[in-house]
């Protein structure tokens, strides 16, 4: 069935590639192989991310690369071609070796892939996943049929349970020391071109002969489930649970760490501040740098625990069916189903969001998905909506949540709406028809989801957090120059507290920076929605990082320390008064901020990543500016409605 | 079983839920043939329909693929009936 081996010239390629499909535990195998020793590589003329790791042979270390999952070679989108190219088809530095994971249970489309592999040419060992699904389900595979079948090494392992891995390793090795290439199995050498029909034909007959199944049960219950989970109505019940059920442990795990950071960001930050002599650099370090560091931190337990989710569900196969449940809603307002994922992830942050619309080929599904992304409701805007509920409705659990819901929902619609309006207008084009396999449920690897939110934790810390942690300092610069003359009774402000009683209290040196200055330019144009000049502050302050109002509110309303201390910063807020006397946050302009900040951007670490993956400056201006328009005439409607309503 | 050959090939969206067929043509550019075979569903292959609607899931091997309905159109099948 086979012909000769033949020696390649790539002694002196270092790098290992490891391919497959989709959902064929690709990831977990390099997991395994590589532990937490990965970076992201970059090639010239994509913006893919290709992972490359160590893999430890007796030998040495070789480089891993992990190629995106690939159906068939022939059918990549140009970046992941740009890819392949890169590394497959690369004369200059072909690799050593390739290993080529195949899914067990679903082994005759994976043979028809792995056919089109073989014919590569480069030495290749066969990672055979799955084995023990296979097997329960009543799949019996043989091994050395198939590996003659195939002429190439082919060996059986649970990546997902950490089996056969090392005698993969030993096979590797083996392999690279020979240095030979796959003796091509003859059907597919005998022809210049073999068509997709005929390497379907050759891996029917590979399977036939290398397989027998007793009554297999393979898929009956991932087609019981399904009659659920892609069930128009149920399937959609079931997303929204599943949604309820990943934000619930966003918010109830997320906390604890996120306290930690906070808590000890601000003791670090205190006993820095003690060391140093008092004075601008002492602040500057203080309030620029270790605040900037820590408001980075901040957003890492989120980030993390919700990629965790998202691997554990992408992992289970869940969320093939999310989509496929989605892509008929997605479609009408013109995004494709596969935005569903990046939109999951913008309700952490839309900066993994926008990274993870590299996986929709079309580059106008692309752009309609990177536009209307930060529209989403991230896990920064979540301190400016609690203080608006505790601000609402401080003793109503219910009413709260009913808010929250609110916020998130209109976040949702807006981007629906957004994108609808972008299809009919800057970004029109037919959209790419939806095909998506629905992989078997199994169950998933917790490490792999571990080291999946280690990883992108690491990307935003990298990629992010020197964007944020520069624009904390110029923001505290802004806030601080210029200083405040020697303290004098025209800022002292009376502010009753508990009705009666009435307390001197001096206004901050913030009344005296740029910031004021702008805040008080802003009066004027937002005041239709129902914002004063310290409210408008706020939002310049937090024109780069949305989450800093509430920081900065509790310095512009006086509350002494670092600002953490909400209790006192709401009562602060509930007894501000307008220049007539009448309360400044009512529920008219507490919605309208509200709205506000559901839709503006106030982001500008965004915009870095709008400009990185749509390739210039021009979308990420666009996107600030559509937002910005959008959040003000929302909140400018939303506010005059309720005050006509008498809700004011 | 008997398997009886019809002549001219009918649309998948002509086949009932349960029911399969042996794809004869598939009416679609180029890159949509080349990533559909990669899915398993290629020229001369066996698909059954698992459910119509958008999008349609069809059987193919040990998988299901979801795919638009106006790509279903496109697909020409030989009936396999017992």
């Amino acid at each position: 069935m086979s012909t000769s081996s033949t020696n390649v010239s790539s002694e002196h390629s270092n790098r290992v590639v490891l391919v497959g499909n989709p959902n064929v535990g690709k990831t977990t195998l390099f997991n395994c192989l590589t532990g937490l020793r990965m970076k992201t590589a970059n090639f010239p003329g994509t913006t893919l991310d290709i992972l490359s790791g160590k893999l430890s042979l007796p030998s040495g270390e070789r480089d891993l690369l992990d190629l995106p999952g690939l159906y068939a070679l022939d059918s990549a989108n140009a970046e992941e071609r740009v890819a392949l190219d890169a590394i497959l088809n690369n004369d200059s530095e072909k690799p050593a070796l390739i290993i080529l994971i195949l899914d067990a249970t679903n082994l005759v489309r994976n043979l028809f892939f792995a056919a089109q592999v073989l014919r590569l040419g480069i030495p290749t060992v066969i990672a055979l996943n799955m084995v023990d699904l296979a097997k329960n389900s009543g799949v019996h595979i043989n091994y050395e049929s198939l590996e003659s079948h195939l002429s190439a090494p082919v060996i059986p392992l649970v990546a997902r349970k950490n089996t056969g891995i090392e005698q993969l390793i030993d096979r590797c090795e083996t392999v690279l020391s020979e240095n030979t290439a796959p003796a091509l199995p003859k059907l597919l050498v005998s022809t210049e071109n073999p068509d997709n029909n005929m390497l379907y034909t050759w891996a029917e007959s590979v399977y036939e002969s290398s397989v027998e199944h007793e009554n297999a049960t393979l898929g009956r219950k991932t087609e019981m489930a399904d009659k659920f989970f892609t069930h128009p109505i149920g399937g959609l019940l079931a997303f929204m649970s599943v949604l309820f059920v990943v934000f619930y442990l966003i918010f109830s795990f997320a906390g604890i760490p996120m306290d930690f950071i906070d808590g000890t960001m601000g003791s670090f930050g205190e006993w820095v501040g003690s060391k140093l002599p008092e004075g601008l650099f002492q602040q500057l370090i203080v309030d620029g740098v270790i605040a900037g560091v820590g408001g980075v931190l901040i957003f890492l337990p989120q980030i993390c625990i919700l990629f965790f989710c998202l691997s554990l569900l992408e992992d289970t196969g869940y969320l093939a069916r999310a989509a496929c449940v989605m892509d008929k809603h997605l479609r009408r307002v013109g995004l494709p189903g596969k935005a569903f994922v990046p939109m999951l992830a913008a309700h952490a942050c839309a900066i993994p969001g926008i990274m993870a619309a590299r996986t929709i080929e079309d580059r106008q599904d692309r752009l309609t998905t990177i536009m209307v992304l930060p529209l989403l409701t991230c896990s920064a805007r979540l301190p400016v909506y609690a203080m608006i509920t505790a601000l609402l409705f401080p003793a109503s659990a219910a009413k709260g949540a009913a808010l929250f819901t609110g916020a998130y929902l209109l976040g949702i619609i807006a981007a629906m709406g957004m994108a609808f309006l972008f299809r009919k207008t800057l970004l029109k084009g037919d959209m790419q028809p939806m095909m998506l396999e629905l992989p078997n449920y199994k169950v998933p690897s917790f490490k792999t989801a571990f080291l999946t939110a280690y990883e992108r934790g690491k990307i935003f810390v990298r990629k992010a957090g020197t964007v944020i942690l520069a624009i904390s300092i110029v923001l505290w610069a802004l806030m601080t120059f210029p200083q405040a003359p020697v303290p004098s009774e025209e800022f002292i402000q009376d502010i009753p507290i508990n009705g009666t009683q009435v307390v001197q209290q001096p206004q901050s040196e913030l009344s005296y920076s740029f910031a004021a200055k702008m805040g008080k330019g802003l009066e004027p144009i937002i005041e239709p929605l129902g914002f004063d000049w310290r409210i408008g502050v706020g939002i310049v302050a937090s024109f780069a990082a949305r989450e800093v109002v509430v920081s900065a509110l509790s310095v512009i309303f006086g509350v002494e320390g670092d600002g953490d201390d909400t209790s006192v910063l709401l009562d602060r807020l509930k007894e501000a008064k307008r220049p007539d006397g009448s309360p400044l946050f009512t529920f008219a302009s507490s919605c309208s901020l509200l709205v506000f900040y559901v839709l503006a951007m106030q982001c500008l670490p965004t915009q870095a990543v709008t400009k990185r993956e749509t390739g210039s400056w021009k979308w990420a201006i666009f996107q600030l500016g559509y937002m910005t328009v959008l959040a003000y005439t929302a909140s400018l409607v939303t506010y005059q409605t309720l005050v006509a309503l008498g809700m004011g | 079983m008997n398997t009886l050959e019809i002549d001219s090939p009918i649309s998948l969206r002509d086949i009932e839920p349960g029911a399969s067929g042996r794809i004869k043509t598939m009416d679609m550019p180029e890159e949509t043939v080349a990533r559909l075979a990669g899915l398993g569903i290629c020229e001369g292959r066996n698909v059954k329909i698992v459910k119509h609607g958008e999008p349609c899931i069809v059987r193919t091997y040990g998988s299901r693929v979801g795919i638009a309905s106006s790509l279903v159109n496109q697909i020409h099948v030989d009936v396999a009936t017992i």
